[in-house]
């Protein structure tokens, strides 16, 4: 019994002991937590910046439909939230992406950004009836003086209007604005209107400090909804194009295409980003006069505002390339193409066409042309296209390599992708048996354009004028195409299979180099 | 004095269409050559320009000698014997077929004995590209009913550019005249179906081709031509005998089949090559007459700058700078 006691008496100084320590941390735990939520409401009511967007009153054919009017609210929200992932639109790398030497991409507008994205997410959505919740929040948001924005839509007829205001606590009437949005055709399209007139009002706001706030003052709300509409379809595009057909490609560049073409046929642009997003545009649908045009037109604009644009200026010198890409033969391509533009970067008068593609025992893979197309310098970065067909730095596609009198090769950057495909002559399947005298064989010239010969003779030794040196292309084909320019191009059977390389003209006439022992004299294997 | 082929080229004058009359011969029969046939068997002063090396007519020529010797058609002693021939040639156009028929003709006539009736010799000349077949036919209607009506005992006829489907016509002659006069009928055509229709018909026909000319053929054509029209010289023209042209130019333009100042590619014929030359050493004449020296001489020309003068035939390949 003394025993049952004792343990009693320690159960209870236990349970003394334990229970007030417990309580204590309990309620300091809340304490903290209640001093925090304190903290940060005191925070909002200085800096807070959310926008309140009221459920809007909806008017069905003179009836009011109250789910309506709220899904118009979320309508409106959304189209910000997106308008605001357009204006912070980037090209986020994928880290795990293993990309192609040289892959080419599509410029993305890069406006200058405009404002914490996170601001748009922040939006908050009214909500009906009355609840304590809603009531504390009324009060909360009347205490942290947000912008509200509350309205009206009415659907009458085909056509729906808008009329909305945003009120700012404690400005009166310098806190007031106010829309009216007549005849929109449905309602995406009278949400992403008055979207689009929200969206400005808040970037023109003194409190964005944005250098491009008078620009966003000075525009009209109409001009800057067609703006949006053109940026949001090549966005679209820009995002999508690897993945679109032709035809849808085109459709959404048209889509582009429709409101700026609008917006350029006004005697005034009030908003200089539109000549940018013009060029872009152009330079997707390979106008590139008017794309050079246009971004000269923002690159002016540029220079009067004293700022400058590295993206617009790479833009100019882009468009200016690819205006001399007229045909797929002088064009740029990744994958690399056979029968294309290549020359050297230094030389920029050395200019011809790859031939065909070979790959070493080692796996070393080397694009193969006439030696006088890749210039007389050793070592020296071969582009595709070539300088003369607007080829840069940036179209390096390798390193000149080993050279014979008549032949060049070029050693092939590591991450070069490449096909075997002539444009328009379908792909090189290995070598051509020798040719009968008059059977048809194939080239690409450089005017984009499939010219067909006959062989007139085969494997003779022809002299070939080089410079002050003749050279003697022994095994020679003499065939009647008619090129004349397309050195170290190649010409195939019309099933395909390499002939040879074009290596001189005359006349209507041309020689054709056999490339089949060189490659094996090189120890190479062709790519086929 | 103005420059002529002596002084231009070391040239009694230009060998590939002489402008004077050759070894006294009539003026139409070397008149144009460079795109006519040797007339041989009118006139044995033309043998001077034929190339008997040519390796085409050699061997047709070789030949037919062995087929007309067994049946006794003998040069030494000249004989003749009895059989009919009908001998067909084939070849593009320009080849040399014409030629060819004349020389084979004229073998023919060599082997007549002495003191016999001479051969006669009938020529129909037709145009495959401008007449119709019903009037090929009807002039080897009116060629028989000659032959018929002259009544000799040899004739020769030389038929010419006979289109495939008038070789019905050429067949009904043979087979007429057999029982009229011993005969040596060779006609020449470029139509590739006429090999078709020979085989058609049941006549046995001698038959030889021309093939396109061989780079070997066109310098034995050259020096052939050169040997009757080139005048000694001092200088060192004689180390280059084909001056103002090269021999391996030459033939390499043949070989490659694209010659310079042609107006076609592919298989080189003899005309075109006979045109071509003949143009060339023209063209230069007249280039040196522009440049007023009539001083200009060719044997005052030291040889080292020979080469300089040559004229090339085959076309000059270079490479074509993008421009």
């Amino acid at each position: 019994m003394a025993a049952s006691s004792a343990r009693r008496m320690s159960g209870k100084q236990m349970s003394e002991l334990i229970i007030p320590f417990a309580t204590r941390v309990l309620l300091s735990g809340v304490l903290l937590l209640l001093a925090g939520v304190f903290v940060w409401q005191v925070c909002r009511m200085w800096f807070n910046q959310s926008l309140v967007l009221a459920p809007f009153d909806f008017l069905e054919a003179g009836t009011p439909s109250p789910t309506s009017g709220e899904q118009f609210s979320r309508m409106v929200r959304a189209e910000l939230v997106q308008l605001a992932d357009l204006y912070s639109a980037g090209v986020v790398a994928n880290q795990a992406a293993v990309p192609a030497s040289g892959a080419s991409t599509v410029a993305p507008m890069e406006l200058p950004a405009l404002f914490d994205v996170s601001f748009f997410e922040s939006i908050e959505l009214k909500a009906y009836g009355i609840e304590v919740g809603t009531m504390f929040k009324a009060l909360r948001r009347h205490l942290e003086s947000p912008s509200e924005i509350t309205g009206s839509v009415t659907h009458q007829g085909t056509a729906y209007s808008v009329f909305a205001e945003s009120r700012q606590s404690g400005l009166g009437a310098k806190g007031v604005h106010r829309w009216n949005i007549q005849y929109a055709k449905d309602l995406p399209e009278a949400s992403r209107k008055f979207a689009c007139n929200v969206f400005r009002l808040l970037a023109a706001s003194d409190k964005s400090k944005h250098p491009d706030a008078m620009l966003y003052r000075a525009v009209d709300d109409e001009e800057f909804c067609l703006f949006n509409v053109a940026l949001a379809a090549y966005d679209q595009y820009r995002q999508r194009k690897s993945l679109l057909s032709d035809a849808d490609a085109a459709a959404l560049l048209a889509q582009a295409e429709k409101p700026l073409t609008s917006l350029l046929n006004q005697d005034v642009v009030h908003f200089p980003y539109v000549h940018k997003l013009a060029a872009l545009v152009f330079n997707e649908q390979k106008k590139y006069d008017l794309a050079e045009e246009e971004i000269r037109l923002h690159l002016a604009w540029l220079k009067r505002e004293k700022r400058s644009e590295a993206a617009a200026q790479e833009l100019l010198t882009q468009i200016k390339a690819k205006s001399l890409q007229k045909n797929p033969a002088v064009s740029r391509h990744r994958p690399l193409l056979p029968g294309t533009s290549v020359g050297s970067l230094t030389d920029d008068k050395a200019a011809g066409m790859i031939c065909c593609f070979a790959r070493a025992k080692d796996g070393t893979r080397y694009a193969l042309s006439a030696a006088t197309a890749l210039g007389t310098s050793a070592d020296t970065r071969i582009v595709q296209p070539a300088v003369r067909d607007g080829g840069t730095q940036a179209d390096a596609i390798g390193q000149r390599d080993k050279t014979t009198d008549t032949i060049a090769l070029v050693k092939l950057d590591a991450l070069m992708t490449l096909r075997k495909d002539v444009p328009d002559l379908g792909a090189i399947g290995g070598f051509a048996p020798k040719l009968a005298d008059g059977a048809v064989v194939v080239a690409y010239g450089f005017d984009g354009k499939r010219h067909e010969g006959k062989v007139i003779s085969s494997g003779n030794t022809v002299p070939v004028n080089v410079g002050s040196k003749r050279v003697d292309v022994k095994n020679a084909t003499v065939t009647s195409i008619d090129t004349g320019e397309e050195l170290g191009g190649p010409v195939l059977t019309p099933d395909g299979k390499l002939v040879g390389m074009i290596f001189a003209s005359s006349g209507n006439t041309t020689v054709v180099l056999p490339v089949e022992q060189v490659l094996k004299d090189m120890g190479l294997e062709l790519i086929k | 004095m103005a420059t002529g082929y002596k002084e231009a080229f070391g040239l009694a004058d230009n060998p590939f269409g002489p402008t004077k009359a050759v070894l006294g011969m009539p003026l139409p029969l070397t008149a144009n050559l460079q795109s006519r046939p040797l007339l041989l068997h009118r006139n044995a002063n033309l043998n001077q320009l034929y190339c008997e090396s040519l390796s085409s007519f050699q061997d047709a020529c070789k030949e037919l000698e062995a087929v007309i010797e067994v049946d006794g058609y003998t040069a030494n002693p000249p004989d003749r014997g009895g059989t009919s021939y009908m001998v067909s040639i084939a070849g593009d156009r320009g080849a040399g077929k014409t030629t060819l028929a004349c020389r084979m003709i004229q073998m023919m006539l060599e082997r007549t004995p002495q003191g016999a009736a001479a051969w006669q010799v009938e020529e129909l000349f037709l145009n495959s590209t401008q007449q119709t077949l019903s009037e090929q036919l009807d002039k080897l209607k009116a060629l028989e009913s000659k032959v018929i009506a002259d009544q000799r005992e040899y004739v020769c006829i030389l038929v010419d550019d006979l289109l495939a489907e008038a070789y019905s016509g050429i067949a009904t002659l043979y087979d007429n005249l057999l029982s009229q006069t011993v005969f040596f009928l060779v006609f020449t055509s470029w139509d590739p179906k006429m090999p078709e229709q020979i085989d058609k018909a049941l006549h046995f026909v001698h038959r030889f081709s021309i093939p396109p000319l061989s780079p070997d053929d066109a310098v034995a054509f050259v020096t052939a031509r050169y040997q009757r029209f080139r005048l000694p010289a001092t200088n060192g023209v004689a180390a280059m005998p084909l001056f103002p042209f090269d021999e391996q130019d030459i033939r390499t333009a043949v070989a490659v089949r694209v010659i310079s100042g042609a107006s076609a590619t592919g298989p080189v014929s003899l005309r075109m090559f006979a045109t071509v030359l003949q143009a060339a050493l023209l063209k230069r004449l007249k280039e040196i007459a522009a440049g007023n020296d009539p001083a200009f001489d060719l044997a005052a020309i030291p040889v080292a700058q020979l080469q300089a003068l040559q004229i090339k035939v085959a076309q000059a390949y270079e490479i074509v700078v993008r421009k």
